[in-house]
């Protein structure tokens, strides 16, 4: 392993990619420096440690460390960034979507019956949004504090458009 | 040049054909995204509302 070669989590080696260990869930992707011939790609274990690392700087690229946890570690990570991509990707599907039937159904004179079935079309849209929402929870009491909430928020919410749409925001 | 071997017909050939495949997940990823708005909206009990919405959705289609 060469001496110019360094790989902690946090460090910036412009020609180093680290792949950490799911724990972590993030990958340190660096661009590969221009001036430098060293260049690696790294996993780390469980622990943060490196347990594998391709080096390419020799006439025939080189593996050292442990093969097998290394090849799970990489499949994990392109595996959770497929899911990411495509999670991202229906987010934005769905984005378009609410924003379509929003002004779809802006502005126009509907029908008691109308405005309810747009609402609950609505609706159920931000309901598959909450669904492939990432997952920014910390801990299960956080957990169940949210979906205490958002439970609440939905009542209100749905109970709000009906009586709305019934009776025309005069209950 | 005459000993020129590099064949970038081939290096440009296998690019586009990379960015047809992204380009072909990505519309059926939006197609799948949205028949399952659409199958949503199917089972609502709201008649003609829904299944104009319904409709709406899957001409979004590409």
């Amino acid at each position: 392993m060469s001496n110019n070669t360094w790989s902690q989590i946090g460090a910036v080696d412009p020609n180093t990619y680290t792949i950490n260990n799911t724990a972590n869930q993030t990958l340190n992707a660096v661009q590969i420096g221009a001036q430098k011939q060293n260049h690696n790609i790294v996993f780390h274990g469980p622990s943060g440690k490196e347990i594998g690392r391709f080096d390419f700087n020799g006439d025939e690229m080189k593996f050292d460390g442990q093969a097998d946890t290394s090849a799970k570690v990489f499949v994990e990570w392109a595996r959770r960034t497929f899911a990411d991509r495509a999670l991202e990707d229906k987010r934005s599907v769905l984005k378009e979507v609410m924003d379509a039937l929003v002004h779809e159904s802006t502005g126009a004179l509907y029908e008691d019956a109308e405005k309810l079935a747009i609402l609950t079309c609505i609706q159920r849209v931000r309901e598959i949004q909450e669904s492939v929402e990432p997952a920014q929870l910390t801990s299960a009491s956080d957990y169940s504090a949210n979906l205490a909430k958002s439970m609440a928020a939905t009542k209100n919410a749905v109970a709000t458009s009906i009586i709305g749409s019934v009776f025309g925001g005069q209950p | 040049m005459i000993n020129d071997d590099d064949d970038i017909q081939d290096y440009v050939s296998t690019r586009q054909k990379a960015m047809a495949r992204e380009h072909d997940y990505e519309r059926i990823l939006r197609n799948a995204t949205l028949e399952e708005v659409a199958k949503e909206f199917d089972k609502m009990p709201f008649g003609d509302t829904a299944a104009s919405f319904a409709i709406f959705v899957r001409n979004m289609k590409k």
